[in-house]
């Protein structure tokens, strides 16, 4: 035995104890400052003024990213890497401003509406040119529109918001102005063009089969049941995965194209040699890095890997754990900044309050219930649990508006954590523990049910079982008991919007433009299965919303946003929990970095590469 | 050389009693792990009555004398603050419960922190100390590694217990028959062939409905629905081997047929083998809900091929030794030759490979944790530790501790074998 | 020798036979509905707008395109009762409802009208809601509640619960004039209801029925058909749900780099492990024996992934050994243009180290193991006592005549190299990010990308096959016995 122990010692221990003593010295403990951010939409990073020799000077910015898009095709692709890549291989009809919560001018400028709100008039640019030279015509933006609003192109995910476009009137007397006309007098009326990418007539439609045909001609039911050849051979060219994936067909009026894609790997951007945007204002279109590779990474040990080897630039999608550890480094504190952004976005606890008494048990459905969840949900424990050292830069919400923005009604007292609370709301509520098993229950429709549920979270990163955690044991103590389970993301909204589910956690992505909250609170979201997972609203709340949407008068709607916020509080639909940071770390020899609350966070064209010194010796 | 006796000369080694206590330990573990570590104690005395909230926590505590508080059950009460005499197990935490003053990966030497019966955060009490620190819920790791060994032995054993079960009889079957061995006559055969859709009809799709109930249910209700579902089957099928047995009389059908069952078996040996294991888990585990009998069923159901390749290659081996072509003469009916002579000489092969098995599903499961699949939510692993323990690095005692667990088990268990397999 | 190998590739057919049936089998029982995920969740399920119709012709356009409302297999056994068209009703969930209620009434037709009643009335309630978009709030509220019956009415096969919702329908018709647009249908309903539960209870369920379909899904998997696809056979698998892409191409973009680390790992395994068993068993029971088994243990009880950031976390740090790169088979920038094969190889080849390792260390394990244990084996053979009292020196005894019979079970478990490889694959392909199959398999099987899991089964289960194939030849070759047995 003696020598067994002999042995241990000389090989593994010895090994595996030098290994972890290697890595633990290595590691110089710094003091934490995580820096004061102020709440606001956009902050600019002041530029590092010491500099270092040892910088890499050369003009490329390596973006790491945990996701590739599934596709960039102009109109079918839709997921946040295709906006994050696609915003600087396009450019767009109109718009997001980054810095003040609203819309900008793309290629058209901000419309000009008519008193009833049913007609907008755009300008077009008139100085963008494609890369073949020719320049951009209204025939180029009347085939984008209507490519957009076929029936046949496989872009199901905005079908709803075209839909609000009737029809397309192209003046002949001015050939730089172009009217939409809308079905009716709705908030989102210009929003639908930001972020849709201008596209070549004469590259996706050579032979120019959409100008055959009018938008009005493709709302008729008679166009679904039998369409017409010319138009399914131009879909089926259209639809094609090529436009989305091969280098060679990805064509657009943004500052870079596409030179490679590696799947699984990294995509590499490259500046346009004479691109047709000369100016400085618009910062969508500048053009610094001569190139951008998107750099895929999932691994956050790696990535740490990778960060400490300054083999990556920025990143935006680093978890708090990693951007915590590095931040311990003093090596990685000189040449990165590190900074966390607040978000549009928010994570809530969504309670079924309509569920049918079959699949899924009521017992949500009253409002006292969902209100002592509230007092039972451990909301700042979950934000230090998440957000760690970063946790008073968390910001707490009431409802589902951003604090971001102007319309938040911010008299609305937070939910506090109250045991006591919490239990008497359920025994008024009926909720006792009559069998004395410590899980409370009620008698429903003549059968004893138990206040057990099932708490619905998904299998992305560990943070949702930390929090599903907190909250599963707070409820113990009132009585209630949880099943923790956790989905695939696409699973987990099947199942939330076939309503079928008792608690889920889940996040929503939000941005600056007016919200249309009949996507998440009007009943028809509920009836269709969408996204009004826990089933508000009434007639009243409708009628709301409705109003709402068609009040363009901003300073009006404030003041009813204000209205429904309050009735989703007293109903206590979700417990709202807290607006999402976003992680950023940017190399410190990149200059004039803004960081924004708007998706992606930051816009990598317009980060200057090259230290002080550079810049001395090269002006 | 008989089972017994190897075992015993096992013994002598000095590696293998080593292994072997360290297994008994686990064993220990397992059977005691509520009583070693529990976030209640295991007796109390508070004002005159005694409790034993570790074994009864549903018991309601009786009233103040002043009356003050409201009528608690014993499972509810915090003990560490409570007046009175009381006895802990040796671990004062269980695996599921959240300490939220140790949040964060606190180090076995760290600092530590216990909030009191006045609500203010004092110096953690040696008494209620974390002594191998806490994840980043504040989950005790020693507790979670007392009751990790109950479940990562369990699934490890009863997973290679059903895949040596399956494999033994594979192997059995498809080695000692061979292609030649069974014969049937061609009446039987037609009509047992033609038996299985009636028989599969009657036992499993019409039942459907209830299968699925019962799956929705509880594992258990399903697992004795799928049992009467096939007891249904086989009578079934017992009919109509009746009913062959009767149509054989006749001279059209009474001509023997040798059925190709080694053939037929290791084919579908090789089919299990081919599918890649670990992607077939995972997408099983996609599928079903997380609990642990639906992984300890898939980990058996895919990991008997290897035990059924040794078990045929042995079975072939002895059909030709001598001493069985003996019993063979000696005219012994066939279930003696296997059970008597054949079975002890390749149990042997069979337990090593099993011991090895178990390993593998033990780091199996591991992986599966590291993947976020398979376990269900409040269980805690070994592998689910170190899974963990993997985000933070720094968190070197969520890795070690449980490394070293399984280091040690897989160990003895190939001390084992190892030993097992120098005696044969 | 060659009947063997004609009887052995005869076997190979028919094991490539069950094994496209299990994997065809994977995609058939896999949970949802691929059609309404092609199609985007944004549109499913959307019965009270105005898109409903398109909406649904494009389903049943969709479905007939993959052929998912052909029945699955060639054969099929159901009960008599139910109709041979069981497999056109789509979704799932009703067609599992109109089989319960089969089961109870036991005829069809009965249970059809039933079905097409609530249908009906679904359509009528949804038409009007829609044309009265812009009515009065309290009579969309009543439409809303009537529409969560109907759907409650769909969903149930219990008898007693749509009673009760039948009622309650009738009951709400009746006192509201706005809804009488409605009384047809509900009447229809009713009747159709009556005349199902009033059926007596009917032995025709309980007759089973074989039924032979000409066309059908597996067919079409496995040999296409005029509208999509070549079939398996001709190497189409179909198009990926998510990045609609040929499965084919998207494997096989991939595939190489699993293939060649995998091949590396093994030839690196046989390589190292080979020479190490034959030094260990030069001394049995001696220092070097005991003290490499330790290690050897201890290596094969560390996980996978975890031995994986060791090995990050120390030769790939910049604050350690920065001897290998973290992440990646290539530099951040790419190959250079105009490099050749063996060029982009060498430069490749620092970020595959690691990788490797990690594949290989089990391997080597268990190789060396095994290796030692069949050397011990081997060694106490007769013929090895023979050869030495023959006069030869111990080098050739041992490498001449023990070693390679000794070869012989580690050859078999060649064969299995291609599963693990796939399988390990996952993790350490998601670690060290490499675009290998593995990474592509665990993001198909979290997105539940039917048609990339389908490929990989069949192809690896080829690739096994082929190992087993090639093994066996290498056993019969090597070993006499066997062929002629």
């Amino acid at each position: 035995m003696k020598k067994f122990i002999q042995c241990h010692s000389h090989f593994s221990f010895l090994f595996l104890g030098l290994a972890l003593c290697l890595l633990q010295c290595k590691q110089q403990r710094n003091s934490d400052a995580a820096g004061h951010v102020s709440f606001a939409p956009v902050q600019r990073i002041p530029d590092d003024t010491k500099g270092n020799p040892a910088w890499s000077k050369v003009n490329i910015l390596v973006c790491h990213v945990t996701a590739e898009p599934p596709t960039l095709h102009p109109t079918n692709g839709n997921s946040s890497p295709w906006q994050e890549i696609n915003q600087y291989l396009h450019a767009f009809l109109i718009n997001i401003n980054f810095r003040n919560p609203g819309l900008e001018p793309g290629i058209l400028t901000l419309p000009v509406i008519s008193p009833d709100g049913l007609r907008y008039t755009y300008k077009i640019r008139s100085d963008a040119q494609w890369d073949d030279g020719s320049p951009l015509t209204r025939a180029d933006i009347l085939f984008t529109l209507k490519a957009s609003c076929c029936p046949l192109t496989n872009n199901p995910h905005a079908r709803s918001y075209w839909e609000n476009l009737l029809a397309v009137e192209a003046d002949p007397r001015d050939t730089l102005a172009i009217t939409l006309v809308m079905k009716s007098a709705y908030i989102q009326n210009t929003s639908i063009l930001a972020e849709v990418p201008a596209l070549q007539q004469t590259f996706f439609d050579p032979e120019n089969i959409l100008a055959r045909y009018a938008i009005a001609d493709f709302r008729q039911p008679s166009l679904d049941a039998a369409p017409p050849a010319d138009l399914v051979k131009w879909a089926q060219q259209f639809n094609d995965e090529k436009y989305g994936r091969d280098p060679l067909f990805i064509r657009g009026l943004g500052p870079y194209r596409l030179t490679s894609w590696d799947a699984g790997q990294s995509l590499i951007l490259e500046k346009k040699k004479n691109f047709w945007y000369r100016a400085n204002d618009n910062i969508h279109w500048q053009a610094s890095p001569d190139k951008i590779i998107f750099r895929l990474n999932r691994d956050e040990v790696s990535q740490q890997l990778e960060f400490k080897s300054q083999a990556l630039d920025v990143s935006g999608t680093v978890t708090i754990k990693t951007l915590l550890d590095l931040r311990q480094d003093s090596v990685f504190l000189a040449n990165y900044h590190a900074a966390v952004m607040p978000t549009y976005n928010y994570t809530y606890l969504a309670m079924n309050q309509k569920p049918d008494g079959i699949r899924r048990q009521k017992l949500f459905d009253e409002v006292r219930v969902r209100k002592a969840m509230a007092f039972l949900t451990p909301v700042d424990e979950m934000i230090r649990i998440v957000y760690k050292s970063y946790s008073p830069q968390c910001r707490r919400l009431a409802g589902p508006v951003s604090p971001l923005k102007k319309e938040c009604d911010t008299t609305l007292a937070l939910a506090t954590y109250d045991l006591q609370a919490a239990r008497r709301l359920l025994e008024e509520a009926g909720w006792k523990d009559s069998d004395h098993d410590n899980v409370r229950d009620k008698i429903i429709d003549g059968k004893r049910v138990p206040l057990t549920a099932d708490l619905h979270i998904m299998n992305t990163t560990a943070d949702w079982k930390d929090m599903a955690a907190l909250i599963v044991s707070s409820c113990a103590q009132a009585g209630i008991r949880l099943n923790v389970i956790s989905f695939d993301p696409k699973v987990f909204v099947e199942k939330a919007r076939a309503h079928d589910f008792d608690l889920m956690l889940g996040v929503w992505g939000g941005t600056s433009h007016p919200e249309d909250y009949a996507q998440l609170w009007h009943t028809d979201s509920w009836l269709n299965n969408g996204n009004n997972y826990p089933g508000f609203g009434n007639a009243a709340s409708d009628a709301l919303i409705d109003s709402i949407n068609y009040t363009l008068d901003s300073e009006a709607r404030i003041s009813l946003v204000r209205k429904l916020q309050k009735l989703i509080y007293d109903n206590q639909p979700m417990v709202f929990l807290y607006s999402s940071l976003r992680r950023n770390i940017i190399h410190k020899r990149f200059t004039h970095v803004e960081l924004y609350a708007e998706r992606p966070g930051f816009l990598l064209n317009t980060m200057q590469p090259g230290t002080r010194m550079h810049d001395e010796v090269n002006p | 050389m008989s089972v017994f006796s190897s075992f015993g000369s096992v013994l002598h080694s000095r590696r293998a009693k080593w292994s072997l206590a360290w297994l008994a330990s686990c064993l220990f573990l397992t059977l005691t792990a509520s009583f070693l570590a529990n976030d209640l104690p295991l007796y109390a005395h508070v004002h005159g009555f005694s409790y034993f909230p570790a074994l009864n926590p549903f018991q309601t505590l009786a009233a103040e004398s002043d009356g003050s508080n409201p009528e608690k059950l014993t499972g509810q009460i915090d003990w560490k603050n409570k007046e009175g005499f009381t006895v802990w197990p040796l671990v004062t935490y269980s695996p599921a419960s959240l300490d939220l003053q140790n949040t964060g990966y606190v180090s076995p030497g760290g600092q530590q922190h216990f909030k009191n019966a006045n609500g203010s955060i004092v110096p953690m009490p040696v008494r209620y100390r974390h002594w191998l620190g806490t994840t980043q819920t504040g989950n005790d790791v020693l507790s979670g590694l007392i009751h990790g060994t109950r479940i990562s032995l369990c699934i490890g054993i009863l997973s290679m217990l059903i895949a040596g079960v399956i494999g033994l009889v594979t192997g059995m079957v498809s080695g000692y028959s061979g292609d030649k061995g069974l014969r049937v006559r061609s009446g039987v055969l037609i009509l047992l062939l033609a038996g299985i859709i009636p028989a599969y009809f009657y036992a499993f799709y019409v039942r459907g409905e209830i299968l699925i109930q019962a799956l929705q249910n509880s594992i258990f209700l399903f697992l004795f629905q799928a049992l009467v579902s096939c007891l249904l089957f086989f009578m079934i099928l017992l009919l109509f081997y009746g009913l062959g047995r009767a149509l054989s009389k006749i001279r059209l059908f009474s001509r023997y047929i040798h059925v190709p069952l080694d053939l037929l078996l290791s084919r579908i040996t090789e089919v299990f083998a081919a599918l890649p294991r670990l992607v077939l888990i995972i997408t099983l585990s996609a599928l079903a809900r997380p609990s642990l009998i639906n992984l300890v069923l898939i980990f058996g159901l895919t990991g008997w091929t290897d035990i059924a390749r040794i078990v045929r290659a042995e079975m072939l081996k002895i059909r030709k030794s001598d001493y069985l072509q003996v019993a063979i003469g000696q005219g012994l009916p066939p279930r003696r030759i296997i059970f008597v002579h054949a079975l002890p000489n390749i149990i042997q092969p069979v337990l090593v490979s099993i011991l090895f098995g178990v390993s593998g599903v033990i780091l199996a499961e591991s992986a599966l944790s590291f993947l976020g699949i398979g376990v269900p939510f409040d269980t805690v692993t070994w592998g689910s530790l170190i899974a963990a323990g993997r985000e933070n690095f720094h968190a070197w005692w969520l890795v070690v501790f449980p490394g070293l667990a399984i280091f040690f088990t897989i160990w003895s268990l190939h001390v084992l074998a190892d030993e097992l397999r120098v005696i044969s | 020798m060659a009947r063997y190998l004609l009887k052995r590739i005869v076997y190979f057919i028919f094991t490539l036979f069950l094994i496209s049936l299990v994997s065809f089998a994977v995609t058939v029982c896999a949970p949802g509905d691929p059609v309404d995920r092609l199609l985007s969740s944004a549109v499913a399920g959307q019965e009270m707008s105005s898109q409903a119709a398109a909406v649904e012709t494009q389903r049943v356009q969709l479905r007939h395109q993959l052929g998912l409302d052909l029945p699955l297999f060639y054969i099929s056994l159901q009960s008599a009762a139910e109709p041979d068209t069981l497999h056109r009703i789509f979704p799932l969930a009703d067609r599992n409802t109109l089989k319960a209620l089969t089961k109870r009434c036991g005829n069809w037709e009965k249970v059809s009208d039933y079905y097409l009643g609530i249908l009906n009335f679904q359509r009528t309630l949804a038409l009007h809601y829609i044309r009265n978009a812009s009515g009065e709030a309290s009579r969309k509220q009543k439409l809303n509640d009537l529409a969560v019956l109907g759907m409650g009415l769909r969903s149930t096969p219990d008898e007693a619960v749509a009673g009760r919702s039948l009622r309650q329908i009738t009951e709400w018709i009746n006192t509201d004039s706005s809804l009488q647009f409605l009384s047809a249908q509900v009447a229809g309903m009713q009747r159709a209801f009556a005349g199902m539960t009033k059926e007596p209870l009917s032995m025709n369920y309980y007759c089973p029925a074989l039924r032979f379909h000409g066309e059908n899904q597996y067919h079409r998997w496995l040999f296409g058909s005029s509208g999509s696809g070549k079939g398996v056979l001709r190497g189409d698998f179909g198009l990926s749900y998510i990045s609609r892409q040929p499965v084919g191409s998207y494997i096989l973009d991939r595939l190489p780099w699993t293939v060649c680390l995998a091949f590396i790992s093994v030839l690196l395994a046989y390589a190292i492990s080979i020479p190490l068993a034959a030094r260990m068993a030069k001394k049995p029971g001696g220092s070097l024996d005991h003290r490499v088994s330790a290690f050897l243990y201890l290596l094969y009880s560390m996980p996978g992934f975890w031995l994986a950031t060791l090995l990050l976390m120390v030769f790939a740090n910049p604050e350690v050994l920065p001897v290998f790169p973290a992440s990646g088979v290539k530099p951040v920038a790419g190959y250079p243009p105009d490099a050749s094969f063996f060029q982009n190889a060498w430069i490749s080849l620092p970020y595959l180290v690691l990788p490797t390792v990690c594949y290989s260390y089990a391997f080597i394990a268990v190789l060396t193991r095994l290796l030692r244990v069949s050397l011990q084996q081997v060694s106490g053979q007769d013929y090895i006592r023979t050869a030495r009292a023959k006069g030869l020196d111990e080098k050739t005894v041992r490498l001449k005549h023990a070693l390679p019979n000794a070869l012989l079970p580690a050859v078999t478990l060649f064969a299995e190299v291609f599963p693990l490889a796939i399988g390990g694959s996952v993790i350490i392909e998601s670690i060290f990010t490499i675009p290998g199959m593995g990474s592509g398999i665990y993001q198909s099987i979290q997105s539940q990308d039917y048609p990339v899991l389908v490929c990989v089964f069949t192809l690896t289960g080829l690739m096994t096959m082929v190992g087993y194939l090639l093994t066996d030849i290498t056993y019969a070759f090597l070993d006499p016995r066997i062929r002629y047995s």
